[in-house]
């Protein structure tokens, strides 16, 4: 059983959860509020234009028309308009989407959003431990030659953005070496075949990769390193050395058992921007989640759709570091304690 | 002590020595060429605005200055767009990081220093904006604002998810100078408020202004763009992100038009390395115990 | 104002901080349960306590830099805590402060002169500029100081010692009642930390300012004070006259605090050899229900570990241990 002060933890964490939601989605509320610009009639005139005759029935165009007026807020008092716009955000209920009509906005983003999150999680996850055990191994040959080449990598890939570096894989692997397809992919109907896993493998396997390359070697790498030459100039550590521990002890028990810690809330803080830049990566490489998703609806005008994905991003983002806090004290020693 | 150390190193340094690391230097070095080279878009003809006017998809020549870096498929110098692109791109940034830069200059120092009530609402506010995942929240906004898009308003879209960070960092960094003993010295010597915040608060915070006005330009162009991947930036002006965005939407990397390909990209790594040299320079030269770490 | 000149000059009462980390919920108490009582003024008050013992954030809770959660902060019947803009003015020019390095508190681009300045123009309403010079001149000579030498000057042109001086000087312009300094010769040489010490008593005797001496260092609290409190992390576990408790030490702590003190004899060597039970149990110090110093403490037993003991009065000194509970 949990001990008392971390059930309150908990509850407190997920309160947050709630009232961050909340907040961000009045945030949003207020911005598109005060848009100086007519959205309805400009969204109205763009979908019709796009959908034209398919939404000829009067009736579906009264019905868009409805939703348009609930989402930015233009029906009713002030308080039922905010009312309706959080209770459209939170069930991401914004009827059907113009660009894969007639299904509506929930089903198309149910439908891509494990590709995202599978893509997210493992190129994360990946990059996370890659760039740590590199940085903190890396650190214990201080002044090598090999430690010198990473670090200059390193200050060249840090500031780079993941979409920018997917360009130049793009055009390394693409046209240079073209071991990958970056044609948009059709999925074999058997998810259990061969065929499929391939499929699957050959998608992600450049996005991911350039998530990897600049996650690991550039941001993981930096600090994770910093870190570790923090540690090596400490007291404990050089009695560790003199003590005649063997390196993989040391590496171990004195460095990355130190550096884990911070680079998990490290983590846990910067989700929302390697969202962002996964979106982005995905589009250049035709990977069916929620980028490519997103890029399709905002060159439709589906707007709808973009506010699904909006939503569910916050959502989203909000919910994972949520899971990561809540993680947090089953690891950090200090907290588990008390 | 430290505290101390890092003053006096300050105060010497820009005294005596004027000394800075060699990172900045090539940091500084790569942005002032790049900055040569947008300088030049000054120079721009008049029919660099139509397009077609050259011929499409031309390699690179000698022949005259709109074919040192080739054509684009829509019949247009590379040279020229580059150089103004250089030149758009750097507005955006400027315009990005001077508001959010000083929104949250502003916010974090009068948070830290009342406290109480102003500074749970300011902080809940702020981290509530930090939890909005910012890429597609600005690309909602660049997407509600495309009939009226410009340079300037980029920036202000940009902006909107740069502030809170910045905000955060300064309330931080004025919470623990607020405990300082210098501080305590000084109020208790009769000064004002707003005199220690000016006389000694915000020295201490003039050197992460700086950094972060820099790392604020990097996200900026990185932004932008992101955004212009989905055809929100200007289409209808040169930046960085739109002559990207011209190369995706004619498959130039894979018809081999690398001397379309190549410039803007290299550019971006190019500015993006300087731009974070500069600013790692500026922080070691603040805190030099980082000169050995990074 | 009436009950100005009866009112007890610094009266702390059941004073509680808890610092806390993150929203994870990681909190150590800082200050548990400190009373303490400066009578009148012209008393040298000793606060001593190893690092980590909470006597820093102490002094800065005097000096309302920070609140504390719990407890009252009392100067001559007021508290710090709430006062009105013109009573915090009233506050500052009768308490002064001084910190442990003066090169950390003068602003290094600024001439040490602004803030003699300063502190005339706004604390006693002086205006003309030639009035100020000849005042500040005037406290400066008292403590052989002269404003010539110190006018055009930036803090680094002067030593720790010159500069610790100034700082003095600069707090004695109001004309305090109480001087709360916090480590103020630690980090100075040897030679001219006793010139400090000898500064204070002279001040203590000329002007009867009280001092709230913040150190850890006994052999100067046995120099100069008049009562001294002993401080183990954030609880006050003996306080009274200096000279009683530093002959004779009631509280474990504080034994082995004093037998902890070199002496420069060899024969005495040995008692340094002795094991002490240290580190390791800082965390559950900060966190356990009893004596803080149960886990150190060869005498401790489950009484110890559970309740927290009361101050008893032996004589004319508090003392908080259960070893004396009885007696």
């Amino acid at each position: 059983m949990l001990p008392k002060h971390l059930i309150k933890y908990f509850l407190f964490r997920i309160l947050i959860l709630l009232a961050t939601i909340f907040t961000a989605f009045t945030i949003t509320f207020v911005i598109l509020k005060i848009m100086p610009i007519d959205i309805v009639n400009n969204i109205i005139a763009r979908s019709m234009a796009v959908t034209g005759a398919a939404l000829g029935d009067p009736e579906a165009v009264r019905r868009m028309y409805e939703i348009y007026y609930e989402i930015f807020g233009l029906k009713g008092t002030f308080i039922e308009q905010y009312v309706s716009f959080l209770n459209r955000f939170l069930t991401m209920d914004f009827g059907i989407s113009i660009l894969a009509r007639p299904a509506t906005v929930q089903e198309v983003i149910s439908y891509r959003l494990p590709w995202t999150v599978a893509l997210l999680v493992f190129s994360t996850i990946l990059s996370w431990v890659i760039g740590n055990i590199i940085g903190a191994v890396v650190s214990l040959f201080e002044g090598s030659k090999l430690s010198n080449i990473l670090q200059s990598l390193a200050i060249i890939l840090y500031p780079i953005p993941y979409y920018v570096f997917a360009l130049v894989l793009i055009y390394i692997f693409g046209y240079i070496i073209p071991l990958f397809s970056l044609t948009p992919i059709r999925l074999p109907s058997n998810i259990f075949s061969l065929e499929f896993i391939i499929t699957v493998f050959r998608a992600m396997t450049l996005p991911a990769l350039s998530i990897i390359v600049i996650g690991a070697l550039g941001w993981w790498f930096l600090s994770s390193r910093a870190m570790a030459l923090n540690i090596i100039s400490e007291d404990f550590y050089l009695y560790g050395e003199i003590r005649g521990l063997p390196k993989l002890h040391l590496l171990k028990k004195y460095l990355l058992k130190n550096i884990l810690l911070p680079q998990i809330t490290a983590l846990s803080i910067n989700l929302g921007t390697i969202f962002g830049g996964a979106l982005l990566t995905e589009i250049l490489f035709n990977y069916p989640g929620l980028g490519t998703l997103l890029y399709q609806a905002v060159n439709a005008g589906d707007y709808p759709l973009v506010l699904g994905i909006v939503s569910m991003s916050i959502i989203g983002v909000a919910v994972a570091t949520c899971i990561m806090d809540l993680l947090y004290p089953l690891i950090d020693p200090r907290i588990r304690y008390r | 002590m430290g505290v101390r150390l890092v003053v006096q190193g300050l105060f010497k340094n820009i005294i005596k020595t004027r000394k800075m690391g060699l990172k900045f230097k090539a940091g500084a070095t790569i942005f002032f060429v790049i900055m040569i080279f947008g300088l030049l878009s000054f120079l721009t003809p008049h029919y660099h605005s139509y397009w077609y006017h050259f011929p499409q998809a031309h390699p690179p020549s000698l022949q005259s200055v709109d074919f040192i870096f080739g054509t684009t498929s829509n019949g247009r110098s590379v040279f020229w767009s580059l150089t103004n692109a250089i030149v758009n791109s750097l507005i955006i940034a400027v315009v990005t990081s001077m508001l959010a830069c000083h929104i949250g200059l502003i916010i974090g120092i009068l948070s830290g220093i009342k406290g109480g009530v102003i500074d749970k609402i300011m902080m809940f506010l702020t981290d509530s904006f930090i939890a909005i995942p910012g890429l597609p929240l600005t690309i909602m906004l660049a997407m509600i604002l495309k009939p009226i898009i410009n340079l300037f308003l980029l920036g202000v879209i940009i902006s909107i998810i740069s502030w809170p960070w910045s905000a955060r960092m300064i309330r931080a960094i004025t919470l623990s100078l607020r405990e300082k003993d210098f501080v305590i010295f000084a109020k208790f010597s009769g000064m004002s408020t707003w005199k220690i915040i000016f006389s000694e608060i915000f020295p201490h915070i003039l050197g992460f202004h700086a950094t972060n006005i820099i790392n604020t330009m990097l996200g900026a162009i990185g932004a932008e763009v992101g955004l212009a991947f989905l055809g929100l930036s200007i289409i209808e002006m040169d930046t960085l992100g739109t002559m990207i965005y011209w190369i995706q939407r004619y498959g130039a990397i894979l018809q081999n038009m690398w001397w379309w390909v190549v410039p803007p990209i290299a550019t971006l790594i190019l500015l993006f390395l300087s731009l974070y040299l500069v600013s790692t320079g500026i922080q070691e030269f603040l805190n030099p115990r980082l000169r050995r770490v990074k | 104002m009436d009950n100005k000149n009866t009112a007890q000059l610094l009266v702390l009462k059941n004073i509680n901080k808890v610092f806390r980390y993150g929203f994870f919920g990681f909190e150590f108490k800082a200050l548990d349960k400190v009373n303490l009582t400066i009578e009148h003024e012209g008393i040298i008050y000793t606060i001593a306590g190893e690092s980590g013992s909470g006597k820093t954030t102490l002094a800065r809770i005097i000096l309302g830099v920070h609140k504390p959660d719990e407890g009252l902060v009392e100067y001559k019947g007021k508290n710090i805590h709430s006062l009105k803009s013109s009573e915090a003015r009233w506050f500052r020019r009768e308490v002064q402060a001084i910190f442990q390095d003066p090169y950390a508190t003068f602003n290094p681009m600024k001439k040490v002169y602004s803030y003699l300045y300063e502190t005339v123009r706004s604390f006693l309403g002086f205006h003309d500029e030639s009035e100020i010079n000849e005042y500040i001149n005037s406290r400066l000579l008292s403590i052989g100081l002269k404003l010539d030498d110190v006018k055009e000057k930036y803090p680094h042109e002067f030593s720790g010692g010159e500069l610790q001086r100034i700082a003095i000087a600069k707090s004695l312009l109001t004309m305090p009642k109480l001087i709360i300094a916090d480590e103020p010769v630690s980090m100075l040489d040897a030679s001219f930390r006793i010139n400090i010490l000898n500064l204070f008593k002279d001040l203590k005797r000329r002007y009867n300012i009280s001092f709230l001496y913040i150190t850890h260092d006994l052999a100067t609290a046995y120099y100069i004070s008049d009562f001294i409190a002993i401080l183990y992390r954030g609880t006050i576990v003996e306080r009274g006259p200096t000279e009683d408790i530093l002959r004779n030490p009631l509280h474990p702590y504080t034994q082995i605090l004093l037998d902890s003190l070199p002496e420069p004899d060899p024969k005495k060597r040995d008692k340094y050899m002795k094991p002490l039970k240290l580190s390791e149990i800082e965390e559950k110090e900060f966190t356990v229900q009893g004596c803080k110093f149960s886990f150190r403490c060869s005498y401790s037993n489950e009484k110890c570990l559970q309740t927290r003991p009361p101050e008893i009065l032996i004589n004319n000194r508090v003392i908080s241990c259960w070893l004396y509970h009885y007696k």
